[in-house]
């Protein structure tokens, strides 16, 4: 079910008027799972299977990790969870990549038989509900979590609707204490909270749900035909390749962070708070500040639970730059079960590398003024950008050697007027959109806590406000009924 | 704040919103019944442009077969600088008679002298890459909400006379709407990349120029056979002959149309090479032939068959594009002479 469908509508004012009618607790949290399931099930069928499985393996090994002493028996139950995840993960997302591969491979030492493509179904959501349950198996073997000894609240956890397709990746820790009457504690001796509409939640939530239509059905679904037209290899000139670029990368970031606003806006609708998941990453001042603004959930799920226990920057430092690559190759693959996210990834990891390299060589770099002042930043953010804009042709151009010519025409500026001016002109409403984008995102920099700001508006300016939103979503929507780019990772 | 006051600020948020979202959805479907048969697509812009009234013009129209002909070469090779014809290619990618039929009345009233059409075997059969797309999606053995809903929603918009189809196009509507506001009304410019204003629906890039050698072909053919792509002879239903075909049921009426008013029609079968037609059922090609002496017969149209005329010929983009060229390409020559003694006649 697409956040931006009228189906998706329809689904959660049902939700919003069953938990506004239904006073008790265990019935409230009882219909919000079965909503979740029913949310998963409207869209991937049998695969619900899957998701339920998952929630089983994990909860009940997570209480054997908690029970046992023995610290070997807990080890193996801490390898059988994320075996047991990644096994499910890496089966249906990797599995025909691999084959592939294989037959690739057999073709080279001349084998005559090739092994079948299983051309299984990518269970939907399925890398963000995996990443979540292993967060609760190790978070309980750190001895950070104390097991939730309720099943109908672990799967909640798992399942929870606006979170389920493509994340913020929450975890056990942020979200269960959520449940709780007293939420600065879990305990699950305290008694389950009542789920109430609050005026502030319902409508900040409604102005995130507002700023995530408008970036999704607005500015994003309007910047497909740009990025994705196919244009010839041989017609390719820079500036084609600069504009098209840009606009992936305007695009992907509204597509994401736009279901990521729907999410957390309908979650805290429902009193539900989800982490932030981006923070203007195209001001970011270096790769590693971008990481800290990009897919928070993500970067920060592989810097807690892959780069510090491969040793993060405890070892040597060639072990720290190459567990950056390790890190952000494995962040490319867990993108999709093909090459190119893997050089995206390793890109990412090359940049990070490289930026550590020549911080640690020149550390005098750290404290020169020049860095700190207001022209410093923008040479920063400009010189990040263009390297971060880089790796997204990789990203969006899976074909090699189209590929590598966008990055050739990329660096090696080679424009030709002639294409240029028809591009230009057969592509403009949706140039004016990437400026009117450029234009919102310095003043949503400039302006703090933008959303925040706007729900506190007086009711009329707030309508106002909505009116403006809907008046661009609905006149510029377009019916395809694109689906959210993260929905097929 | 006391819980009957937050149910109270709640009450006033919910109903406000709720009215904001059903006004803006009125406001939308006012706008699209008041604006959606007016200006549908940029095919319509360019029937709209006001034609210079001296100019007798020829329209080429097809798919993307035709598309490829070159009709500014074919312009300067039998007409003068100053001659008052002139030459349009208005084919475009996946064209079919039934696709073609909702622009007829356009076409019409661009009043063109001659019309020259080019058909292929595609124009009539079925593909069979699109039944299986079809099949894909019903395999799912529980109950799939999804199919119930949009049947809901369907009775939903038959109660209140509203096709949801509809919603398709604001987007769409929007960007003409700009594009006449900003535009002149006399101006006419393509918005299909690389078009021109000769053929305004098919991009005349360079690349469409290269031509294949004959071990490229077949090793091409053969990929795209394997994988039931459009281009394949072999991804197609045999051609149904029967008079419930709907492609020929529009041709005949776009062809008895033109003929109602006083616009010429010229039919040609669009070519094909050896390794396209050696992959088709011979009865396929006798059926596509019949089909064309039965338009001839009944409408006293001239139809010239050269589906195999250039099979062994090195003009191939692919199996069945010939390369966008000049003199080198044969057909631009022959389509260059059909019109010819067609205006002579």
């Amino acid at each position: 079910m697409l956040f931006s469908t009228i189906e998706f509508i329809v689904f959660f004012v049902v939700i919003l008027a069953v938990i506004t009618i239904i006073k008790n607790r265990q019935f409230q949290h009882l219909f919000l799972l079965s909503a979740s399931f029913f949310f998963f099930y409207y869209s991937s069928n049998y695969l619900l299977i899957l998701l339920i499985s998952s929630i089983f393996l994990d909860f009940y090994i997570g209480k054997q990790i908690w029970k046992t002493d023995n610290k070997n028996r807990k080890k193996i139950l801490l390898l059988t969870s994320i075996s047991g995840n990644l096994a499910l993960l890496g089966f249906f997302k990797y599995a025909d990549f691999a084959i592939l591969q294989f037959n690739i491979i057999g073709q080279e030492l001349n084998l005559t038989s090739e092994i079948p493509f299983l051309n299984l179904a990518l269970p939907i959501g399925i890398s963000f509900y995996t990443f979540q349950t292993i967060t609760y198996t190790v978070d309980i073997y750190r001895g950070k979590l104390t097991p939730s000894k309720s099943l109908k609240e672990f799967a909640l956890f798992v399942s929870f609707f606006p979170q389920l397709v493509a994340g913020p990746i929450v975890r056990a820790s942020e979200f269960l204490p959520q449940l709780r009457a007293k939420i600065q504690q879990y305990e699950t001796g305290t008694k389950l909270r009542q789920i109430i509409i609050e005026n502030s939640n319902l409508k900040l939530g409604i102005t995130l749900m507002a700023f995530g239509f408008f970036k999704k059905v607005f500015i994003a679904d309007n910047l497909i035909l740009l990025s994705d037209a196919p244009i010839p290899e041989a017609e390719l000139e820079s500036f084609m390749v600069i504009i098209r670029t840009i606009a992936f990368g305007i695009r992907i970031y509204c597509d994401f962070s736009g279901y990521t606003d729907i999410a957390i806006g309908a979650a805290l609708i429902l009193g539900f708070k989800l982490p932030i998941n981006f923070n203007k990453p195209y001001f970011a001042t270096s790769p590693a500040d971008f990481w800290r603004r990009w897919h928070i959930s993500l970067s920060s799920w592989l810097r807690d639970y892959l780069y510090i226990p491969l040793g993060g920057n405890k070892k040597s430092e060639s072990r720290t730059y190459l567990n950056l690559i390790i890190v952000m190759f494995l962040g490319g693959l867990w993108h999709g079960a093909s090459w190119n996210f893997v050089i995206w990834g390793l890109l990412h990891g090359a940049y990070l590398a490289v930026h550590k390299i020549i911080l640690n060589k020149f550390p005098v770099l750290n404290n020169l003024k020049f860095f700190k002042s207001k022209t410093g930043r923008i040479f920063s953010i400009f010189v990040t950008q263009y390297f971060v804009f880089f790796a997204w042709i990789p990203f969006f151009i899976a074909d090699t050697d189209l590929m590598l010519v966008n990055m050739q025409k990329y660096i090696f500026l080679d424009f030709l007027t002639e294409n240029t001016i028809p591009f230009i002109i057969s592509q403009r409403y949706a140039i004016v959109i990437m400026g009117f984008f450029m234009l919102l995102h310095i003043i949503s920099f400039k302006v703090k806590n933008l959303p925040t700001k706007i729900s506190k508006f007086g009711l009329p300016y707030w309508i106002l406000f909505l009116s403006f939103v809907l008046f661009c979503v609905l006149f510029f929507y377009d019916g395809g009924m694109e689906p959210f780019i993260y929905f097929k990772f | 704040m006391s819980k009957i006051e937050v149910s109270n600020s709640n009450f006033k948020i919910t109903i406000s919103v709720g009215i904001l979202v059903a006004l803006s959805f009125l406001l939308v479907i006012f706008f699209m019944n008041t604006y959606n048969s007016e200006i549908p697509n940029n095919k319509d812009a360019f029937f709209q442009q006001s034609f210079d009234p001296k100019e007798k013009r020829i329209f080429l129209i097809g798919s993307s077969q035709t598309a490829q002909i070159n009709e500014n070469f074919i312009q300067k090779h039998i007409f003068e600088i100053d001659s008052e014809y002139k030459i349009y290619n208005l084919g475009y990618g996946e064209d079919a008679p039934e696709r073609r039929l909702q622009h007829v009345n356009k076409i019409i009233l661009a009043k063109p002298e001659i019309i020259i059409y080019g058909l292929g075997f595609r124009d009539f059969a079925e593909a069979t890459w699109k039944s299986n797309i079809i099949e894909s999606e019903n395999n799912n053995f529980f109950p799939e909400p999804e199919k119930y809903f949009l049947e809901f929603k369907k009775n939903v918009g038959l109660f209140f006379e509203f096709d949801f189809e509809n919603f398709k196009y604001p987007r769409v509507i929007m960007k003409n709407l700009l594009h006449k506001i900003i535009s002149s009304s006399e101006e006419y410019r393509t918005t299909e990349y690389g078009g021109t204003e000769t053929k305004p629906f098919w991009p005349s890039f360079d690349y469409l120029g290269i031509k294949l050698t004959d071990d490229d072909l077949k090793e091409l053919y053969d990929r795209q056979c394997l994988r039931n792509d459009r281009r394949c002879s072999t991804s197609y239903e045999p051609i149904d002959s029967s008079i419930e075909n709907k492609n020929i049921i529009a041709l005949k009426q776009m062809v008895k149309k033109f003929q109602e008013n006083e616009i010429k029609v010229i039919i040609f079968s669009t070519p094909h090479n050896h390794y396209y037609l050696d992959s088709m059922h011979e009865a396929d090609i006798q059926t596509f032939e019949r089909l064309l002496s039965n338009i001839t017969e009944e409408f006293d149209s001239e139809v010239y068959q050269l589906h195999k005329k250039y099979i062994n010929e090195n003009i191939w983009h692919d199996n069945s594009h010939i390369a966008l060229g000049n003199e080198d390409i044969f057909v631009n020559l022959d389509i260059g002479e059909i019109i010819l003694k067609e205006l002579e006649e």
